[in-house]
């Protein structure tokens, strides 16, 4: 047979195309395939191993910290397609719909990330799969919280935002620009209802109103007030009045603040009145932290004796509730339910489950700012069988601000335990058997987001949906207000009012220079 | 329709050779003198170091501007202002500025009219001159805002459109971009010279009134539309632009029009200045250009020589001395601080901070401090009473002596007053690893590295980090390390002595407490309390006592009628015997009329202790040539 020069030109060429180029490529994929076992999980940050998320929560874009040139993730359940991501980085970013579809199709069972990085042109490795938990139950659809950085007394640039936490979409609630940067803080939402909400507004111009946003309508409320909670009814409001003032320390946490005086009193909405019931405003005590019940039977709060400000080391609050009947508006005895004498700490922040079973809180060794308290860490009271425990999802830094969703079954809570001085937030699914599973912290869509972010998560609160009030309408409230409501005191004979009787009794303003952040 | 040719003009029909060669001779004149003289008079660097605008590489920066009005305009003033980091790099390119200004508006004014426009074209680069003198305003906010401004206007004026509809819904059309991108003045001055160019100009009164309306519905809708405060926007473009150079720019454009506009009919009249009544038209005749365009040297020279005298009287010497303290301390030039310290003609906290570190650093403090201006009252640690301009300076101040929680508490102060400056930000991550806090520090670096000019600097640091996260290798940290606080103190205040003596508890070899503590006993005239410290210098390696406290231990002496104080071996130096007594006899001669004898004695002993304990202040000359005491 004649040798047909053409055709073996042709065939010396796709083989040199092969080798040049085909071959390389099936070699790579073989690697991959191929690749060598590392007997260990890849270190990844932030760290989205053993935990257990909602089904219903953005992707948790992930950085790889290991050496690689390539890094291959892919993520599988029990059902629907799994995702591969490439990236010739090591910041994984896992596409949001197919991640949302994996999640919805697999709630309740295990989501499991297999992680390939190229070490070398034609080596893969493979780390131990990562392995998380679907829970069966939603988290609320949007977290709220305001942003700013470490302050001490001058604030510029701070803000309330909000999340949908399914996609990692954050828009601003009120922002200080829009009102001659004056400071927003306190936020709270009637039954995690994003359009009834109230919070705090201090401004040299405007003064230090309340802003109360019912049915999304805006009113601003001439009272000064600390910490809110809202009663479930949405009747009144529960507001602490502190004397807070803020000072150094040379050695350790460099903030810290004592609360000289301060009383909890009662806002009624539908009467626009304030009230100081006597139980909740001893003399010689300091109350404060208000938070309702859910089902508005109780107020739970915080209560120390007051002493002078060289004994701050030595101020140590128990955890109370007094019954409370709405429609008579009568008040029960007072109880203590968590005793700084039996716990040797301080006991703040008190959050009812919203199925009324438990009771979480702070414990830090003095003091009732446990954000500034490296030793501040979440604690829960059973309120059925009166176990108290310290949870395990606790760090060496202050674990604190921490609310529950609407369906008792997530909390989100601040924590400085990356870095000792910026709190993000954290969640943590419980269980019906009340365990509080490790927590993960909020996904962003850069996964080096934290790596660069100078401010601080502050009052996470879980909401149901987004504040639809525009920032105009809340500026607006604050600066052109519509509507001021100017609440009447109403007189209470066993007040502890120092003036004739019926006048309002002292709450002392907090001097704005003096306030923490 | 004679009109349109006037308004268009004739390029080169009214100027001959002369007039060109003269504007070409000019302009050179210009550059020369503009690049030197914000080079070298105002010199960038200190602009920067005044109000320079911080500036990242990354989405999330941007994402801060995109959804204001003028946040493209802000973004790429910040861009440009980081080369003012580098002073003949930044003077450059405000000289391009400048210059893109001058260019722009002569284009414009070409346009308006076909008269010879002559110099008119460079004044605003003369008023952005003296805009430039007042250190810490925003400038590069104002050049890109401004020529933006005008290049739409020129756009918009260059239109061949007839048809008044269609140029209405151009400017329409135009003005919410521009407004976005640019911002309230900008968009007010394209609405007043749209409106100027249609009534004025081209006679298109209604036209004009329709730019207006435009003009002012726009940011409302705007407003509305995306949920901003225009009443916030304009308040911030007031509150930006403060200064009467900025406000002169922002006129010079409308009336210049006008002007023009007005020359133009004077033109047209072709009557000498017999023929009009008022005596202002009587002076825009004479100083009209002639048809020919023949040069009239005034004309160019003129306003030359005039902004070159207003740009040295305006010129803010005492900001830049402050900014020259502030600037060289920065940079850790301790030699410079003391040779601009005395042109600080002003009482200033910061200046005064310092200053003072300057004198420590240069082994001048025990000798020299009351060569510099000092005054009761002042304290050498000011707290936040004393305001809040010199935060970062009392921060490094703390660090460098080792109260570190006390130097974060002011370095955090400064982060929210001034924004995330790039020297902030290293002084934090220095103040987080020296508390053992490295993923903090790793935080701060990490947005410095996105800082122009700071990437390599961030990026050493963080592998530094990487394999010492108490970077132990870094002399500063090595050197502060030792030297902090061990026993907590809490308060709000910041009471000097108690801090200082903290310090020296900590560290008794704490040399910077040490001399800050024996300056503190000077400076509020606590003579005991020098005398108890006297022993300290054995801590160190002082060869003889410092000059102040010699003067001290005299004057100490002397008020306690003679008493002999143990100086633990250490003489006085007889040339200080021997002053002191002539500083004695001076005294004795003003005896009840020291006020009197105040400036004989400032003359001979101004920079001594002797002359702060009697008037409580010493004036700052020049450090006299003090033969150093050997330490």
């Amino acid at each position: 047979m004649k040798s047909n020069p053409p055709y073996q030109l042709l065939i010396g060429a796709a083989l040199a195309v092969w080798f040049g180029l085909g071959w390389p490529l099936v070699s790579r994929a073989d690697a991959f395939d191929q690749a060598t076992v590392e007997h260990r999980p890849p270190r990844m940050f932030p760290e989205y191993s053993g935990t257990t998320i909602p089904p219903n929560i953005a992707p948790l874009n992930f950085v790889l910290e290991e050496p690689g040139t390539r890094f291959r993730v892919r993520i599988r359940s029990t059902q629907g397609h799994p995702i591969e991501v490439s990236s010739r980085t090591p910041s994984v970013v896992i596409p949001l719909q197919p991640w949302q579809a994996l999640l919805r199709a697999n709630t309740g069972q295990l989501l499991y990330l297999e992680v390939f990085a190229r070490t070398q042109p034609d080596r893969w490795v493979r780390f131990d799969t990562v392995t998380n938990t679907i829970a069966r139950e939603e988290i609320d659809g949007y977290l709220a919280y305001r942003l700013l950085k470490p302050l001490y007394n001058v604030y510029v640039n701070l803000g309330i935002y909000q999340r949908n936490l399914q996609n990692s979409e954050e828009t601003e609630v009120l922002h200080n620009r829009s009102f001659d940067h004056g400071c927003v803080n306190c936020h709270t939402f009637l039954n995690h209802n994003p359009d009834n909400m109230a919070l705090n507004i201090r401004s040299k111009p405007s003064g230090n109103p309340m802003l109360l946003v019912r049915s999304n309508t805006v009113a601003k409320v001439a009272k000064t007030a600390g910490y809110l909670s809202w009663h479930p009814s949405g009747r009144l409001l529960a507001f602490s009045a502190n004397k807070l003032s803020l000072f150094y320390h040379t050695v350790g946490e460099t903030r810290d603040v004592f609360d000289a005086e301060s009383d909890l009193g009662i806002y009624r909405v539908d009467s626009n009145t304030v009230v100081t019931p006597r139980a909740i405003a001893l003399p010689k005590y300091n109350e404060t932290w208000p938070s309702w019940s859910p089902d508005g039977r109780y107020l739970y709060f915080s209560r120390a004796p007051q002493v002078g400000r060289q004994h701050f080391r030595q101020v140590r609050y128990d955890i109370m509730r007094i019954r409370y009947d709405l429609e008579h508006d009568t008040w029960g005895e007072v109880e203590t339910m968590v005793s700084a004498r039996e716990t040797r700490l301080s006991a703040n922040q008190p959050r009812v489950s919203p199925d009324g079973r438990f009771l979480l809180f702070c414990l830090c060794k003095y003091g009732n700012f446990p954000v500034y308290q490296p030793s501040s860490d979440l604690h829960v009271l059973d309120l059925q069988s009166r176990q108290l425990r310290r949870l395990d999802i606790n760090s060496d830094q202050s674990d604190s601000w921490h609310s529950w969703s609407s369906n008792s079954r997530w909390i989100v809570f601040s924590s400085k335990r990356r870095d000792g001085l910026l709190a993000r937030p954290h969640f943590s699914y419980v269980d019906r058997e009340g365990n509080f599973h490790k927590p993960f912290l909020l996904p962003q869509k850069d996964p080096a987001f934290y790596d660069s972010f100078l401010k601080t998560y502050n009052v996470p609160e879980l909401v149901t949906g987004p504040v639809q009030v525009s920032q105009r309408e809340l500026a607006r409230a604050i600066l052109q207000p519509r509507q001021v409501l100017t609440p009447a005191t109403a007189a209470k004979p066993a007040d502890k009012a120092a003036g004739p009787a019926g006048a309002a009794p002292p709450h002392q303003e907090t001097p704005v220079a003096d306030r923490p952040r | 329709m004679a009109r349109k040719s006037q308004v268009h003009g004739s390029p080169g029909s009214a100027e001959n050779p002369r007039a060109r060669q003269a504007s070409r001779f000019l302009a050179v004149a210009v550059f020369i003198f503009f690049y030197f003289y914000v080079w070298l008079q105002i010199d960038p660097a200190l602009q920067y170091h005044a109000a320079g605008p911080v500036f990242f590489f990354g989405v999330g920066f941007l994402k801060e501007f995109v959804m204001q009005a003028g946040g493209l305009v802000e973004y790429g003033a910040a861009f440009l202002a980081q080369c003012n980091q580098v002073s003949w790099l930044g003077a450059l390119l405000l000289t391009a500025g400048a210059f893109s200004m001058a260019w722009v508006t002569r284009r414009f004014l070409r346009r308006t009219t076909d008269a010879p426009i002559q110099s008119a074209h460079w004044v605003p680069a003369f008023f952005l001159l003296l805009l430039l003198n007042q250190y810490g305003h925003p400038s590069w906010r104002t050049i890109l805002g401004l020529l933006l401004s005008l290049c739409f206007v020129l756009g918009y004026v260059s239109l061949p459109l007839q048809s008044g509809w269609l140029r209405l819904t151009v400017f329409g059309a135009l003005s919410p971009l521009l407004y976005y991108v640019a911002g309230t003045g900008s968009f007010l001055l394209w609405t007043g010279l749209g409106a100027i160019f249609e009534s004025v100009i081209c006679r298109r009164r209604l036209l004009g009134a329709g730019c207006l309306i435009l003009g002012g519905a726009v940011p409302g809708v705007v407003s509305v539309l995306f949920d901003t405060n225009l009443a916030g926007e304009i308040k911030r473009w007031i509150l930006g632009e403060p200064n009467w150079p900025a406000v002169a720019l922002y006129l010079f454009f409308p009336l210049a029009t006008l002007a023009v506009a007005g020359l133009r009919r004077l033109n047209m009249a072709g009557q000498g200045a017999a023929r009009f009544k008022s005596r202002a038209y009587a002076v825009a005749w004479w100083l009209r250009p002639d048809r020919s365009g023949r040069l009239k040297p005034y004309w160019h020279a003129a306003p030359f020589v005039l902004t070159v005298a207003l740009a040295f009287l305006t010129f803010d010497a005492d900001r830049k001395a402050l900014l020259q303290v502030d600037y060289f301390a920065s940079q850790g030039k301790w030699d410079q601080v003391l040779q601009a310290a005395p042109q600080v003609r002003v009482d200033n906290v910061s200046a005064h901070l310092q200053v003072n570190r300057a004198l420590f650093h240069s082994g001048r403090m025990a000798s020299e401090l009351f060569a510099f201006r000092q005054w009761q009252g002042l304290e050498l640690l000011p707290g936040l009473e004393k305001g809040l301009d010199h935060c970062r300076a009392v921060s490094g101040t703390l660090l460098e002596l080792g109260q570190v929680n006390l130097a974060e508490h002011f370095a955090h102060e400064a982060l929210e007053r001034e924004g995330d400056r790039p020297a902030i930000l290293l002084e934090l991550a220095r103040i987080n690893v020296l508390k053992n806090r490295p993923q903090a520090a790793r935080v701060f670096l990490n947005v410095l590295r996105k800082a122009p000019f700071h990437r390599e600097q961030a990026g050493r640091r963080l592998r530094e980090l990487e394999t010492d996260p108490r970077w132990q290798q870094q002399e500063e940290i090595a050197r502060i390390r030792p030297l902090m606080v061990s026993v907590d103190y809490d308060d709000s205040r910041m009471p000097t002595e108690l801090l200082l003596d903290q310090l020296l508890q900590a560290n008794r070899r704490n040399r910077m407490a040490f001399e800050y503590l024996m300056a503190h006993f000077l400076l509020t005239f606590q003579l005991d309390k020098v005398v108890e410290n006297i022993g300290r210098l054995n801590d160190f390696d002082y060869r003889a006592i410092p000059r102040h406290y010699e003067e001290a231990l005299l004057l100490h002496q002397r008020l306690k009628g003679g008493q002999k104080i143990d100086l633990r071996g250490r003489p006085i130096d007889l040339r200080t015997e021997q002053e002191f007594e002539q500083f004695q006899a001076q005294t004795d001669r003003f005896q009840g009329r020291l006020e009197e004898g105040r400036a004989v004695l400032a003359r001979d002993f101004g920079q001594t202790y002797w002359f702060y304990f009697i008037y409580a202040q010493t004036l700052g000359q020049q450090p006299s040539a003090i033969e150093e005491t050997e330490q």
